[in-house]
């Protein structure tokens, strides 16, 4: 049994992601996901409600440190993997039109 | 000088004595490693001059820390997904092709501190997604016992390492099974420890709470050495345990498994299971109750949900990890012109993922959106404590759990790549661990007809890795699995 997921659907959740897809990979992550869904789709039928408690499983979580300032990362560090880059920024491409 | 197969203790020690020296012992793993690693694709970064460098510095040590370095010596396989400063780290993806971490993970400062040598980086499923290494942009890993069938995933590259004799150790990372199951595809020990004792701090991030680093080694005896060594609290890591005051390495010879309550997991001994593997795991059963073990087989009723919990918990936390790898600060960024920051990022994105990693990162947007976050995110996490609680039961009746770690032996390269679905069901034996947070080891207990290894799992309470390495190495040492190598 498949689960009918749309392809607008899949354009979506795409965009959401930030990835850009081919109409191919649109239509096979469309049978795909529709596959898997199904599947997994089960777990709706578990009728217990419990409030979801992540410390139940994983004990202590998000344990807090002292608020002390410390030694991290230099500019020339932190920029020395960028793809492009121009004094001590990260270049991309503009985000806000200037009008002529 | 016939090194390979010694044990890293071993090695260790010899070091230590002066019998070998640190580039000795390198020289000897380096030969054997250049003359098979392409044939098996392990490694994505290799480089015997560096190698030679920190043998040399290593050696430096030994004469006056050498009390202090319980790995002297000790070549390490690290997967490519465990962050190194002198060396790329690009998780099997084209996204960070040539990327350079500036920091070391702690892991592998700890286990530099204890005196092991980096023996390159290993190939790996792409962001650790997969349970075949199939899924690696720099192609897939071959088994070495048979060039025709995977070494498993996602952590492939070093349990073929290991299982090679490439080094005595390496580490692996474990989501949902990925040092296990290669483990036992590839004939080897793999443990996946308690969930915080091991520092994430450095591990790139796949599913932040399901996650752990461990050991892949072809002894018991070295898992524990290595996990002693790696394990602890790291103030680095928010969710590292606070306090672990326990040796494993110490007191395994002692082990004993009479009067031990062992449970057997009737639901991983149901349909589906490969004949063969029932048959080593009986006879593995078979021998713990000989030897004085009391069985119990005892059910788990929400195990049948642990594949659709983990595949909305795991990919939901993979789709806001792997959202930095936008081409910004680092890895690929798309050389296309683009008229938009947005199209800048889905561009990269679309170019640097492989197709498993964007199937994954939709699924994990899907089940968080509008209008299914409820239906899918709020009842996973719901039914993951359901799933804890079933293990929670299990242990206030048995000392620990045994079950096989794969339905199967190693499948053939290929077989199951172009069905998802099939891929992520035969995920069975070890995905509810990781939802449990619990330690569990797999080890070789036998081959199937085909030559290929077959594992044993061994699953503890929390913080319980002492008594499980325990239960482990009696078993171990009782057979004679662990001494079969690949080719002879």
């Amino acid at each position: 049994m498949t689960a009918q997921v749309d392809q607008n659907s899949i354009r979506h959740v795409a965009k959401l992601a930030n990835l850009s897809l081919s109409e191919e990979e649109v239509l096979t992550l469309q049978e795909q996901l529709g596959n898997i869904l199904a599947h997994i789709g089960e777990i709706k039928q578990c009728a217990e409600s419990l409030s979801p408690r992540p410390e139940v499983v994983l004990g202590e979580v998000a344990r807090e440190r002292p608020d002390r300032v410390f030694k991290s990362l230099s500019v020339e560090v932190a920029l020395s993997q960028a793809p492009a880059k121009s004094g001590t920024a990260f270049l991309v491409p503009r985000i806000i039109d200037i009008e002529a | 000088m016939d090194v390979i197969f010694l044990s890293a203790s071993s090695i260790a020690e010899a070091v230590k004595s002066g019998k070998y020296s640190c580039l000795e012992i390198a020289s000897s793993f380096a030969t054997r490693t250049e003359s098979m690693r392409s044939s098996l694709n392990t490694h994505l970064h290799w480089d015997f001059t560096d190698i030679k460098a920190q043998a040399s510095r290593q050696q430096d040590r030994v004469r006056t820390e050498g009390k202090k370095m319980p790995l002297a010596g000790v070549p390490v396989v690290l997967k490519d997904n465990i962050c190194t400063s002198a060396m790329p780290t690009t998780c099997g993806s084209k996204i960070l092709s040539g990327f350079t971490p500036p920091y070391n993970a702690t892991v592998v400062d700890r286990l530099i501190k204890a005196g092991a040598i980096v023996f390159g980086k290993a190939n790996m499923d792409e962001f650790g997604m997969g349970s075949s290494n199939e899924n690696s942009a720099y192609g897939p890993v071959k088994n070495p016992w048979n060039l025709t069938r995977v070494p498993g995933g996602s952590s492939g590259g070093s349990a073929a390492a290991v299982a090679a004799g490439f080094a005595p150790v390496a580490l692996g990372s474990d989501t949902g099974g990925s040092i296990r199951q290669p483990a036992s595809f590839c004939g080897v020990v793999g443990l996946k420890p308690t969930y915080g004792t091991v520092s994430r701090y450095g591990l790139v991030a796949f599913a932040s709470s399901l996650d752990q680093i461990g050991p892949i080694s072809r002894t018991v005896a070295d898992a524990a050495l290595v996990f002693d060594t790696i394990s602890g609290h790291d103030p680095l890591d928010s969710t590292s345990t606070s306090t672990l005051n326990f040796s494993t390495a110490a007191n395994l010879e002692s082990s004993t498994v009479k009067g031990r309550k062992v449970g057997i997991i009737k639901e991983l001994f149901a349909e589906g299971l490969d004949p063969e593997v029932r048959l080593c795991l009986e006879a593995a059963i078979a021998l713990y109750e000989k030897a004085g073990a009391k069985i119990h087989w005892l059910s788990l009723p929400h195990l049948k949900h642990s594949i659709s919990t983990y595949y909305i918990l795991a990919t939901a936390e993979a789709s806001s990890n792997l959202a930095r790898y936008d081409g910004v600060i680092f890895g690929h960024r798309t050389s296309k012109n683009t008229d938009s920051l947005t199209e800048m990022y889905q561009l990269s994105r679309s170019e640097g993922f492989g197709s498993e990693v964007k199937r994954r990162i939709i699924l994990g947007t899907y089940v968080l959106s509008s209008g299914y976050y409820d239906a899918y995110y709020g009842q996973a996490e719901k039914v993951r404590q359901l799933i804890s609680s079933d293990f929670d039961g299990a242990f206030s009746k048995v000392d620990f759990l045994i079950s096989p770690t794969a339905p199967s032996t190693a499948f053939k390269i290929g077989e199951k790549i172009s069905d998802p679905l099939a891929m992520y069901l035969s995920d069975g034996c070890t995905i509810a661990v990781n939802l449990a947070g619990l330690p569990a080891i797999s080890l070789p207990c036998g081959f199937d007809s085909k030559g290929l290894p077959v594992g044993l799992q061994l699953i503890g309470p929390k913080y319980s890795e002492q008594q499980l390495l325990r239960g482990a190495h009696w078993y171990e040492q009782s057979t004679s699995w662990h001494q079969k190598h690949p080719g002879g």
